[in-house]
């Protein structure tokens, strides 16, 4: 079911970047107090301070690294900056650690590290996440296991710092990938469910208009088959004409003009989504991904509205969604470029979930201006 | 205690909490055993701290159930008991190397904050909560005569425990809606994608049958002999390409009137043999089609798009062109199947066409689009037509 790999462990990873963003901060705070402190009293005061301001600057980098509208070809070089610098600080810290200054400032840049993992993976997958993990933690405690008067004790207490964020933060997504493929199955058929049953609804009134004019049409072949005498009936040959003519009609009403406006449609969503004419383009846009197009649609009318209200977990409706507009237009020779406009929003209040449909999509590129923002994403090959 | 008024109301925990209370319990064990293997217990002190620790878990444990405030406080009060039981003078020095286990120990205390309610009350009790775990610690330290840094690394875990519980459940809250939308947009997609293809399917059925037939009966049966309008009709009276099941059109039986449909799944290789068939039957007075080249093997919806398409383009070139000659040229790239179908007649434009005229919108662009290929339409009015049709092969 495609829902259910569409669920897989990608980043986001973390339910909040905010959160997580504050305790790398009060920890940043933690061991600049501690290690300003430990020189004050124990001296080698310029290793500490080349510490806390690399730390800081980790910081900022996986700060960067966690934000959704950061360019996805940026991570991978933003993740390795991050661990250059982390592994710098650790440096720094294990030069200035003696016997004086103790473990509580050692444990503190250990547990930042720790911490700002989650922060500069939240963007990654899983398995990016726990290899950054283990790769922090084996870094900080071989480090600090050279310092003068470590332990096997102290090393262990280093190790156990190390890893416990990244234990907790693994187990955190773990089990709410598990939720979600709970919720998302139980979910998604209900949603079918009610759907199908609205739309069997919407289109009754046509259905029966069908049958009445199929029963015409039988009706005119029965008379047609007992004349069989050519020419035919001039009377029979303009009712003919009439049925076709109204028999097109019927089919033309069940048309509608693109995929994306009647998905939307369903969803209640069609009012506050423009798709700009000619919409052949967005016809022959690929299978492949277009849910992706509607479900970044989707988010970006609602998922404002979600992060100016407290909706508690239910989607909102037309009545509170933004307005876009969508255009799709040819690039190249087969790509095509998708360019969505948001009216009253910046970039940074969408959904972070919208990031990664449009991630998937290709290359996003935002841009905010006084009046909203605008997102160009080009996809590659059209459907030929 | 559920459903009592004032002080004794409680409720189950958020799932933040939860996570929260885990995470403590986890600290906590982990960190006592720790602290406990370092020293040397009294057999008092051991069998104390232990009963403590046990006491503190099953408080714990309570917390994940409800929020009453009793839990908390003993839980409180017993990470306190506990690090007075478990840590040495010597282990609240930070330059001890089990100053962590120790500060840890009483850090696990934060978890209080996540069962914090938007209620003065909640908050107060919180608070003083904080400040009798902060007392505690800044008392062990300077008792022993050493910088309190046990209480800088506690009030930061605080301070973090804070920002989960005001930050937390919003977030959460967003992170499902955002998952709901999803979800939401998997099933719309699903549902207008089988019912746009339903529309296309019963469009393109109709076209081929119902709507040709009352076209040909609307021009009172013109070009047709007897015999040929009698095999239509009769072939109509037995048809058997009833309209998809379950759509719209169900029972639409009657109407399908002998239209040349091709076969659902046609033999592989066949393509230029059954488009000769159909060329002969299309074929009749002052109108001739004639098929060159060849295509190999194609994968049986290919086949049949290609058929049935190719056809509408034969139909529309004699109803519709004034052609007299229509020309089908097959070939074959090692992946890519074209065929083109041209004639010399009225021509039209293209972008002119009436919304209302299926026969090459979806009898010919949508259809091939739908078996994976491309249709093409080169037109204009006195230059004749042709029609591009492209498919992969394999």
């Amino acid at each position: 079911m495609p829902a259910m790999s569409r669920t897989s462990v990608e980043g986001p990873l973390f339910v909040s970047r905010g959160i997580l963003a504050t305790a790398c901060f009060v920890l940043w705070i933690l061991n600049f107090y501690l290690a300003f402190e430990a020189g004050s009293k124990a001296g080698a005061a310029l290793w500490h301070v080349l510490a806390a301001g690399l730390d800081l600057l980790g910081l900022v980098v996986a700060f960067q690294a966690s934000d959704a509208a950061t360019p996805r070809g940026w991570l991978a070089n933003l993740r390795a900056t991050w661990l250059v610098l982390a592994i710098s600080s650790a440096c720094c810290a294990a030069l200035a650690a003696v016997q004086e200054t103790g473990l509580a400032l050692i444990g503190a840049n250990a547990l930042l590290s720790a911490v700002a993992v989650l922060l500069v993976s939240h963007l990654w997958n899983l398995r990016g996440f726990a290899t950054l993990t283990l790769a922090t933690a084996a870094i900080n405690t071989a480090l600090y296991a050279v310092t003068p008067g470590a332990d096997g004790r102290t090393t262990s207490n280093i190790l156990f710092l190390s890893l416990l964020p990244g234990v907790v933060g693994t187990v955190s997504v773990l089990l709410r990938r598990d939720a979600i493929q709970r919720k998302g199955a139980c979910g998604l058929s209900e949603r079918l469910d009610a759907l199908t049953r609205a739309i069997n609804a919407k289109t009754s009134a046509q259905e029966l208009e069908l049958s009445i004019t199929k029963t015409r049409i039988d009706e005119l072949i029965a008379k047609v088959a007992r004349a069989r005498s050519l020419p035919l009936d001039p009377a029979m040959a303009r009712e003919a004409r009439e049925l076709g003519g109204h028999l097109r009609q019927l089919l033309l009403e069940e048309w509608s003009d693109s995929w994306l406006q009647e998905a939307l449609e369903l969803e209640g969503l069609g009012g506050s989504v423009v798709i700009a004419q000619p919409t052949d383009v967005v016809e022959e846009l690929p299978e492949s991904s277009r849910p992706a197009i509607l479900a970044a649609t989707m988010l970006m009318v609602v998922g404002a509205t979600l992060r100016g209200t407290q909706q508690g977990g239910t989607a909102p409706r037309s009545g509170a969604a933004h307005r876009i507009h969508f255009f799709a237009e040819k690039a190249g020779h087969d790509d095509a470029r998708l360019t969505w406009r948001i009216g009253g929003v910046h970039k940074n209040r969408l959904s972070p979930l919208l990031w990664t449909e449009l991630d998937s999509l290709g290359r996003a590129k935002a841009r905010n201006d006084r009046e909203g923002c605008s997102i160009v994403v080009d996809t590659a090959g059209r459907r030929r | 205690m559920r459903g009592k008024r004032g002080v004794w109301r409680t409720r189950r925990p958020g799932v933040v909490s939860k996570y929260g209370t885990v995470l403590g319990l986890c600290i906590t064990t982990a960190s006592s055993l720790f602290l406990a293997a370092a020293n040397r217990l009294q057999p008092w002190e051991f069998v104390a701290a232990y009963l403590v620790l046990a006491a503190v878990l099953v408080c714990f444990a309570l917390m994940l159930h409800s929020d009453a405030w009793p839990s908390r406080l003993a839980v409180l009060l017993g990470l306190i008991l506990l690090a007075e039981l478990l840590g040495s003078e010597q282990q609240r020095d930070e330059f001890n190397p089990v100053f962590l286990p120790y500060t840890l120990v009483l850090s696990a205390s934060s978890v209080l904050v996540l069962s914090m309610r938007k209620t003065w009350r909640s908050i107060l009790f919180t608070f003083l909560a904080f400040l009798v775990v902060l007392g505690y610690t800044v008392i062990s330290a300077s008792a022993v005569g050493v910088r309190p840094a046990s209480a800088f690394i506690l009030a930061a875990t605080w301070i973090i425990t804070l920002a989960m519980r005001l930050g937390g459940p919003r977030a959460l809250a967003l992170y499902w809606g955002d998952f709901a939308v999803r979800q939401e947009s998997v099933a719309a997609h699903i549902v207008a994608q089988n019912r746009r293809s339903s529309v296309a399917w019963n469009a393109r059925h109709l076209h081929d049958t119902a709507l040709r037939t009352l076209t040909v009966i609307g021009r009172q049966g013109a070009g047709l002999s007897s015999e040929e309008l009698g095999e239509m009709l009769d072939a109509g009276a037995s048809s058997g390409t009833a309209a998809r099941p379950g759509l719209p059109l169900r029972g639409w039986t009657g109407v399908d009137v002998g239209a040349s449909t091709p076969s659902k799944t046609p033999q592989p290789g066949e393509l230029a043999v059954r488009l000769r068939r159909i060329a002969e039957k299309r074929a009749r007075d002052g109108f001739s089609v004639e098929i060159h080249g060849m295509t190999g093997a194609l994968a049986g919806p290919v086949q049949a798009a290609f058929l049935a398409a190719v056809d509408e383009c034969i139909l529309n070139a004699y109803r519709h062109a004034g052609a007299g000659h229509v020309d089908v040229l097959l070939s074959r790239t090692s992946d890519h199947v074209s065929v083109v179908v041209s004639d010399s007649g009225c021509g039209f434009d293209p972008s002119t066409l009436p919304a209302d005229r299926l026969g090459v919108k979806e009898s010919v662009l949508a259809r091939m689009r739908d078996a994976g290929g491309r249709a093409r339409v080169f037109s204009a009015p006195g230059r004749g037509t042709t029609i591009l049709l492209e498919a992969v092969a394999a």
